[in-house]
């Protein structure tokens, strides 16, 4: 708990989003970390304005050329522009780590209020349910789903986003249960309020800055898993550029080329630290519990 | 004085903050013979648990011990090594704190805990230890002192648990016992068993105390001297029956009328009216004025020292200038 | 104790259970015929009808899955389609080499974290804390298996005395070990860190200064035994990952590990073998929680002797 060291002496009611940007906005790592987001976000729509080159034009003279003036990052061992795949590379990571996460915040929301509301036996079930979930490493399923899926990004999307649900469940069953206590809810309950009335007008709007953290928190975890899966060879499908793929791509050639392994890497740690930045920050900013 | 067992000058403790340095301590000067008892009294936040925390030289950060000395049986405290310091803590000076629920160790045996003090200082076997820390949980009057000496404190009453603190403070026999509000935390009838406790030990062990706390009334049992202190200055420094026979600084005054049964007015309830000032916002005079009935201009405007003769009756107000000016502000 | 126990036990069993039907349920009965992947596009539909025949994959489904786990309790976890071997001979070749591998990167990976995370809460706000957390953050965020084409490629091949595959010689250790603990390493720096600095606020802590008790014994004994429960609780989550993310590093570092075996056999399409590969990896996991959830009790009496919570 953070202790506020001096009571504001008129106290002006903000509105939670307001206060929780104003909170956010004084954070300096936060905002970096929510610009070099918004940047990623930026190359992965404007891929193709933004790559110099055509990320699967494959030029032969240039085959594993070192970096230089026409080409930043170098190029590959078909001769492609590394610089340009890893910028349409962009695409394929945020795009699976946020459909992913959308994917597990619906399942995560529904099994979770389901337990938190419902209680009793619904409640035991599911929580036994996110316990065999989160005690299995993501990545074991995933490659399993995969494997019995076959490679594509549709197929990484669903894999991924199916099995990342039980974070999401067991926080917002935790939520639930504080706010079934709650004085609004119960008058709702005792008015006559429908069941997915309640879940959806009264719960889901205070279940709202939880899921923002938890989709923030998992779409660096979805990054790195599409990554491994990609180096592994089960994620998406050749020619397609993913940074995970690439790094798999140049370890034919890393006596030679040190430049093919590094930079695919460099936008997949620079991508996780920001997004894992922003998320403690708006979890800081966003959590009541962590507020006054 | 013969005697002198610990001898506070002009202590003073800083706070490095955003808001500027506050003055938590502002040159404190007490001294404690053997045998005796000193009491602090204050509101919450007026320095006293800060005091504490100087004499032992464990001012925590953003906290600076910024002046004055502390001597401890003649040996200064302050600017000495932190190895030296460990050997005088808990073999000197001894200190029980405030909350019994947190100030035990959760995951450690009480019994342990107390021969692991003695084993700190002395240079004994495990089991004489273990043996003399069973005797003194017996002597704290705990039943069944065996049983005691093997549970984690988490099965313990507030009570007992104070009274475990009470017998790890005096397992190496200190000069000095430092009482922090040891009993503010406990039910009314605890309390009084535990300061009979403290009483009694301390004529046993001839051992002198610092017996810090919000109460007048407990001071009133307890102390054979006493300090008032308000926003880390003393303003008041006398003997106990001196002061309960003629408070004269007027924050002592409203500290009596606000015992129940005390004061023999009507019976209502007082209160001093408004709060201790906040240290980044002292006022420019008196750092009593602004709540004080007397207060005039030049209490508003200028800063009282601390009159009256050192071993007498001293005051930090401007209407008992008629004792005469010790010297240092 | 014994109640905390049995429950604990009869959980990880039903977890067991659950995943196991989850393995069963992904690899069996989502649409994409495996058999018909296995064989590749060029196989005729009488092959794949004999190969379907031959692994029991004609019969029903209940009577498959019931089959299997009878296997696995006897021991018979089937035979590789390619290699022609019984599977459980090939998972314990192959786990010898993980347990190796990860038990040795963790124990580094152990007692680098926990002396980084004390030194860094003991310094806080100094540049060493600062400079320590910042390479955490990194040590969490690069895949372990990028860190190791960069170990390859910036020291095996530098230095010849440091082998860039197998796990033969204690050198050939090196590399995958760094590759595989630094981001366990990282979390368990961050997490001790956290615990450490808040027990340092605890009342007992002063009480234990006060008590004239060397520092090194308050940091030790005091400080880092309360610190203790929610680093355990890091370190059940991040050993089940930990066989995981062997397969990354395995492949890597051509280590002939669990991890490799699966993989490969993926790309080869060998169902028994990925089958097995996923159950025997989820069992380890399930155990390692449950000595986990059983190592709390050790750690914290308060639960031991079920008192109220610390």
């Amino acid at each position: 708990m953070k202790r506020k060291k001096e009571p504001s002496p008129v106290l002006t009611y903000r509105g939670y989003y307001q206060e929780s940007w104003d909170l956010l906005r004084k954070d300096p790592l936060a905002m970096i970390s929510l610009v070099i987001v918004a940047l990623f976000v930026l190359i992965a729509i404007f891929a193709p304005f933004i790559a110099p080159y055509d990320p699967d034009k494959q030029v032969l003279s240039q085959k594993l050329m070192a970096p230089c003036a026409e080409h930043w990052f170098g190029c590959d061992e078909h001769g492609r522009d590394i610089l340009s795949r890893c910028i349409y590379g962009c695409r394929v990571s945020l795009s699976v780590g946020l459909v992913s996460q959308l994917i597990a915040t619906v399942i995560g929301y529904f099994m979770g209020v389901c337990a938190g509301y419902f209680g009793g036996k619904v409640d035991a079930a599911i929580s036994f349910l996110i316990q065999v979930f989160s005690s299995l490493p993501d990545l074991l399923l995933a490659m399993a789903l995969m494997f019995a899926l076959g490679s594509g990004l549709v197929n990484l999307y669903i894999s991924l986003g199916v099995l990342a649900w039980s974070r999401t469940a067991r926080l917002i069953r935790g939520t639930v249960l504080q706010l079934k206590e709650k004085e609004y809810v119960k008058s709702c309950r005792v008015d006559g309020g429908g069941n997915l009335r309640i879940i959806l007008r009264h719960l889901l709007p205070n279940c709202i800055p939880t899921l923002i953290i938890t989709i923030t928190m998992g779409i660096p975890s979805a990054i790195l898993s599409e990554a491994s899966l990609s180096f592994l060879g089960l994620g998406v499908r050749s020619p397609m550029a993913s940074w995970g793929a690439m790094i798999s791509a140049s370890r034919d050639s890393i006596r030679t080329s040190w430049f093919y392994s590094f930079f695919p890497g460099l936008c997949i740690i620079l991508a996780v630290i920001a997004f894992n930045t922003l998320g403690d920050g708006l979890r800081d900013a966003l959590d009541p519990k962590l507020r006054k | 004085m013969a005697d002198i067992v610990l001898e506070v000058k002009n202590l003073s403790i800083t706070f490095f903050t955003k808001q500027g340095e506050l003055p938590t301590v502002d040159s404190l000067s007490f001294s404690l013979e053997r045998g005796e008892t000193l009491g602090i009294v204050g509101e919450s936040g007026c320095g006293k648990s800060m005091t504490v925390n100087g004499i032992l030289q464990m001012v925590p950060p953003p906290g600076k011990l910024t002046g004055g000395s502390v001597k401890l049986a003649g040996e200064e405290l302050v600017g000495m090594k932190e190895k030296e310091l460990c050997k005088k803590r808990g073999r000197d000076m001894a200190i029980i704190f405030q909350e019994p629920m947190t100030s035990l160790n959760p995951l450690m045996t009480c019994g342990r805990q107390i021969s692991e003090t003695i084993l700190a200082h002395k240079r004994v076997s495990r089991a004489e230890a273990d043996k003399r820390a069973l005797e003194l949980i017996s002597m704290v009057g705990i039943p069944m002192p065996e049983k005691i000496f093997n549970s984690i404190p988490g099965r313990l009453s507030g009570g007992m648990r104070q009274r475990i603190v009470i017998a790890m403070a005096l397992c190496n026999n200190p000069g000095v016992l430092i009482c922090d509000e040891p009993t503010t935390a406990l039910d009314v009838t605890v309390q009084a068993q535990i300061l009979g406790l403290i009483n009694e030990l301390k004529e046993k062990f001839g051992t002198a105390v610092i017996f810090i706390t919000h109460d007048l009334g407990v001071i009133r049992q307890m102390a054979d001297k006493v300090l008032v202190m308000y926003v880390g200055q003393a303003v008041e420094r006398v003997d106990a029956k001196e002061l309960f026979a003629n408070p004269l600084h007027p924050y002592t005054q409203g500290l009596m009328k606000c015992i129940p049964g005390m004061d023999s007015g009507d019976g209502d309830l007082h209160v001093i009216d408004g709060a201790v000032p906040m240290l980044y916002d002292l006022p420019k005079g008196c750092l009593f004025a602004p709540r004080c009935p007397y207060a005039d201009d030049r209490c508003r405007s200028q800063r009282p020292p601390l009159y009256g003769k050192e071993g007498g009756h001293q005051v930090r107000c401007f209407r008992c200038e008629a004792l005469g000016e010790e010297g240092a502000l | 104790m014994k109640q905390y126990l049995v429950k604990r036990v009869l959980l990880a069993l039903g977890i067991l259970f659950s995943i196991s039907l989850i393995t069963f349920f992904i690899l069996n009965i989502l649409p994409g015929d495996a058999v018909a992947l296995m064989l590749g596009d060029t196989a005729d539909p009488n092959t794949i009808e004999t190969v379907r025949h031959n692994l029991g994959m004609d019969k029903p489904l209940p009577q498959q899955y019931i089959e299997w786990i009878a296997g696995v309790f006897t021991g018979d976890l089937g035979t590789s389609y390619f290699q022609r071997k019984p599977v459980l001979d090939l998972l314990a070749t192959a786990f010898a080499y993980t347990a190796k591998l990860a038990v040795v990167s963790y124990l580094i990976a152990l007692a680098v974290g926990l002396a980084a995370g004390i030194v860094s809460a003991l310094n806080r706000g100094a540049i060493l804390d600062k400079g320590l957390m910042t390479l955490t953050v990194v040590g969490i965020s690069a895949p372990s298996f990028w860190v190791a084409i960069l170990l390859q490629i910036f020291i095996g091949l530098r230095f010849k005395a440091i082998p860039i595959s197998d796990l033969d010689s204690p050198v050939s250790y090196l590399l995958p070990c760094i590759s595989l603990g630094l981001r366990y390493a990282a979390s368990i720096a961050r997490i001790t860190r956290t615990s450490m600095l808040e027990v340092m606020g605890q009342d007992f802590i002063r009480t234990a200064r006060a008590k004239g008790l060397s520092p090194l014994r308050t940091v030790l004994v005091h400080m880092f035994r309360n610190a203790l429960v929610p680093i355990i609780t890091v370190i059940g989550a991040d050993i089940g990952t930990l066989f995981a993310g062997s397969m990354l590093t395995e492949s890597v570092f051509n280590i002939k590990g669990v991890g490799k075996l699966l993989v490969d056999n993926i790309t080869k399409r060998d169902i028994p073998v990925v089958q097995s590969c996923v159950f025997c990896i989820a069992i380890i996991c399930v155990v390692v929680y449950l000595i986990v959830d059983l190592l709390y009790a050790v750690v914290d009496p308060n639960i031991r002797l079920g008192g109220e919570e610390a």
